[in-house]
């Protein structure tokens, strides 16, 4: 019984010896913000820090973006942003990097936005707290509002052309 | 003689291997009107865009109003010009145009329109200043190139081709105008043509030049001579009765020939038209007038530049 | 002083000759409807505030630059086959005044573009507190985009033997600079961001759509703005250095 303990313990200190790398390399992933509101069609930006906490380097890294719906409206991941995976370079002990993801906002409802880490290894992935994001619903320009507009500056313009002309014809 | 108001020395210019215009050298005096004559490509353009700074020499210098050339700013303050085929700015007005230049000549607005103002009256377009140069005939813009050389008062005014393009009419109105300047302002003026009475008419001095080069200068009278008529010609009027008379005896003179038309006949002779006249006379006919060509600006011309068309 | 009486006729004729005024009015138009059918939201389906003002101010700086360019690439080559460049040569002005003058022309033409765009922008960016930005962006970007392409309008048509060389060889320009934008796809890659951030124009396109239609901050991208900096400066440096010398009677490369 002592001696399995003691060759147990024998092991684990070899692996601690030749793999000390993988054996205390740990990220942490962040967030910027914890609550964002928009509109649909709204892009918001995501940013995020991943840190090296551990004490060893870590491999190459894998950040993902994710969209969860909190109210059973249907997410499409696509269509949220065109590049939810972006590659990190390996981080030493106490490095940070930061990651960005442009997200478009394509249905209204409450999600969850959260960056995960993959390690280049069967490390346990790290999860950065959720972002509650709260889409409203399309908010529609009045045409009445900016029909004017797009009458007058015409018609103003119009104005100006039809007196220089008409000065050119006064000239003649 | 006055002073020299513009000199060249030996001025050239190549357009790549081409030369246009091949050591020019010649003064002008204050006052006086120089003709620049000489057939298509003979450099007349290339030498005065040369002397008002617009194209820069290959070779040799020259000075304007006692500026040297390496001071062309100076001389274009100093010189008008009507370049050859100039263009206008069809949308602004005659006033306008002419207040615009001389704002670039450095004066003030209130200035400028006075200057404008009189500059229109003087070359005749005092009612047309407030209408677009695009309704001006071309006899109009040429004289409204005129005043625009002139808006800044210059000591010497460069015209290329400044009849070119315009009935006799506008001929004669644009040629008053420069005897105007010449006279009344003192100006020193180069004018470039083709038109070789024009030079008679108005010029005092003319320059020949032919492939570049300056072939012949000096007054109209000096040029002249330099090439005599090779044969002399005149005209005899007599009663209409005695033509036929006035012929024979003309023809009897050895190396003259005549021909007639109504009351006059026109005799030409290798030697001189004294004996022409005696003969007429020895026959008893009764002679009304009797005028001598002399010798003329076109034959030197021709001769010069070795028959190129003027 | 000679530049600006240079300035000041070169946009008189520009702005009361019909041309600068009838210009406007079109783009003026072109406005209207990309307004309309934004605010409208029938056509131009799923448009945001944000994006509908990003797309009217994308509009106004294309047609901005692209109306500079023009304008400058008639400066001096117009002028010549017009035959009133010689008139002007034959002044005291320096060259050096001559190509100020022109320039400031043209950019009056950008600026009038600008103003008329305000109230567009006004209108659809009234209720997400855009409107600054986006006003600020443009006269930013729009600024430095039509200045070096006025500049190299301008040198273009003092090189050109005709106004129609001119003309053509700085649209093809401004067409092959341009026609990066309409690639969506382009930063993604790192060659492909590179080719963003040479080119100013894809450049400064790309740092207005990150700031208004992405939320970025204006410092968070600054590195964008490098290539229209770098064209303006540069263009300004090559119009003072070789103007002199290129603003004369004839076009052409090694004419006299």
């Amino acid at each position: 019984m002592r001696s399995r303990i003691g060759t147990r313990l024998l092991l684990a200190l070899l692996v601690l010896t030749l793999f000390p790398a993988m054996a205390s390399a740990t990220v942490e992933v962040a967030v910027s913000e914890s609550r964002i509101t928009g509109t649909v069609g709204q892009y918001l930006n995501i940013r995020s820090t991943v840190t090296n906490t551990g004490s060893s380097p870590t491999g190459k890294l894998i950040a993902h973006l994710n969209v969860a719906s909190l109210n059973d409206v249907y997410v499409d991941l696509e269509d949220w942003t065109a590049a939810p995976t972006q590659s990190l370079p390996p981080l030493r002990p106490g490095e940070r990097a930061e990651v960005s993801w442009d997200v478009q906002a394509v249905n209204a409802g409450v999600f969850n936005v959260y960056a995960v880490v993959l390690p280049n290894g069967s490390e346990s992935l790290s999860v950065s707290p959720p972002i509650h994001v709260d889409v409203a619903g399309r908010r529609t320009l009045s045409a009445g509002g900016a029909l004017p507009i797009a009458v007058i500056v015409p018609i103003l313009l119009g104005l100006a052309v039809f007196a220089v002309r008409r000065r050119l014809r006064n000239t003649a | 003689m006055s002073g020299v108001t513009l000199e060249a020395r030996e001025l050239s210019k190549w357009f790549g291997s081409r030369t246009a215009v091949d050591s020019v050298s010649f003064t002008v005096h204050e006052g006086e009107v120089i003709g620049l004559l000489g057939p298509n490509g003979a450099g007349k353009t290339t030498t005065i865009r040369m002397l008002s700074t617009v194209l820069a020499p290959t070779g040799g210098d020259f000075a304007v109003a006692g500026v040297p050339s390496s001071r062309p700013a100076e001389i274009r303050a100093r010189i008008g010009v009507l370049p050859e085929s100039a263009g206008y700015p069809a949308y602004q007005t005659g006033l306008e145009y002419l207040m615009y230049h001389g704002r670039l000549f450095g004066l003030s607005g209130d200035e400028a329109r006075q200057t404008a103002v009189r500059l229109l009256g003087q070359v005749g377009l005092a009612d047309r200043g407030q209408s677009r140069i695009a309704t001006y005939s071309r006899g109009m813009r040429q004289r409204l190139g005129i005043a625009r050389a002139l808006v800044n008062n210059p000591s010497v005014v460069f015209l290329d081709e400044p009849t070119l393009g315009l009935d006799p009419a506008g001929q004669r109105e644009v040629l008053t105008l420069v005897r105007t300047i010449a006279e009344a302002r003192g100006t020193t003026v180069v004018l470039s043509t083709h038109t070789l009475p024009e030079v008679e008419q108005v010029c005092s001095a003319v320059l020949i030049m032919n492939q570049g080069k300056v072939v012949v200068s000096g007054s109209v009278a000096e040029v002249t001579s330099t090439e005599p008529a090779s044969r002399q010609s005149g005209r005899l009027r007599v009663p209409p009765g005695e033509v036929t008379r006035t012929a024979e005896a003309v023809r009897r003179v050895p190396g003259v020939s005549a021909e007639v038309s109504k009351d006059v006949v026109t005799v030409t002779s290798a030697d001189g038209l004294n004996d022409v006249l005696s003969a007429v006379l020895g026959a008893g006919v009764t002679v009304l007038s009797f005028e001598v060509d002399g010798a003329r600006l076109s034959d030197a011309f021709l001769a010069m530049t070795r028959g190129g068309t003027p | 002083m000679n530049a600006r009486v240079i300035a000041g006729q070169e946009c008189r004729d520009l702005w009361l000759s019909g041309r600068g005024p009838v210009l406007t009015f079109a783009y003026a138009v072109l406005l209207s409807v990309v307004t309309y059918l934004a605010a409208t939201n029938q056509i131009l389906n799923f448009l945001e505030q944000r994006e509908s003002v990003n797309l009217v101010l994308q509009i106004a700086v294309a047609v901005g630059v692209l109306l500079t360019l023009v304008v400058a690439a008639d400066a001096i080559s117009g002028e010549r086959e017009r035959g009133t460049l010689e008139s002007l040569l034959l002044t005291p002005v320096s060259r050096g005044a001559i190509v100020l003058g022109k320039l400031v022309a043209a950019m009056s033409l950008w600026a009038a573009v600008f103003v008329v765009a305000l109230p567009y922008l006004w209108v659809l960016g009234k209720g997400v507190a855009v409107v600054g930005e986006a006003v600020l962006l443009g006269l930013v970007i729009g600024t430095l985009l039509a200045l070096s392409m006025a500049a190299i309008g301008l040198l273009i048509s003092a090189r050109s033997s005709t106004n129609k060389v001119s003309l053509a060889a700085s649209l093809f320009l401004l067409l092959a600079l341009f026609a990066p934008t309409q690639l969506p796809a382009m930063p993604t890659s790192s060659v492909g961001d590179l080719l963003v951030r040479i080119n100013p124009v894809t450049a400064g396109m790309h740092y207005i759509g990150l700031v208004l239609l992405k939320g970025h901050s204006w410092t968070q991208d600054l590195s964008y703005l490098i290539s229209p900096v770098v064209a303006v400066l540069a263009t300004a440096v090559a119009l003072a250095v070789t103007g002199p010398r290129i603003v004369r009677l004839t076009g052409g490369v090694g004419s006299g």
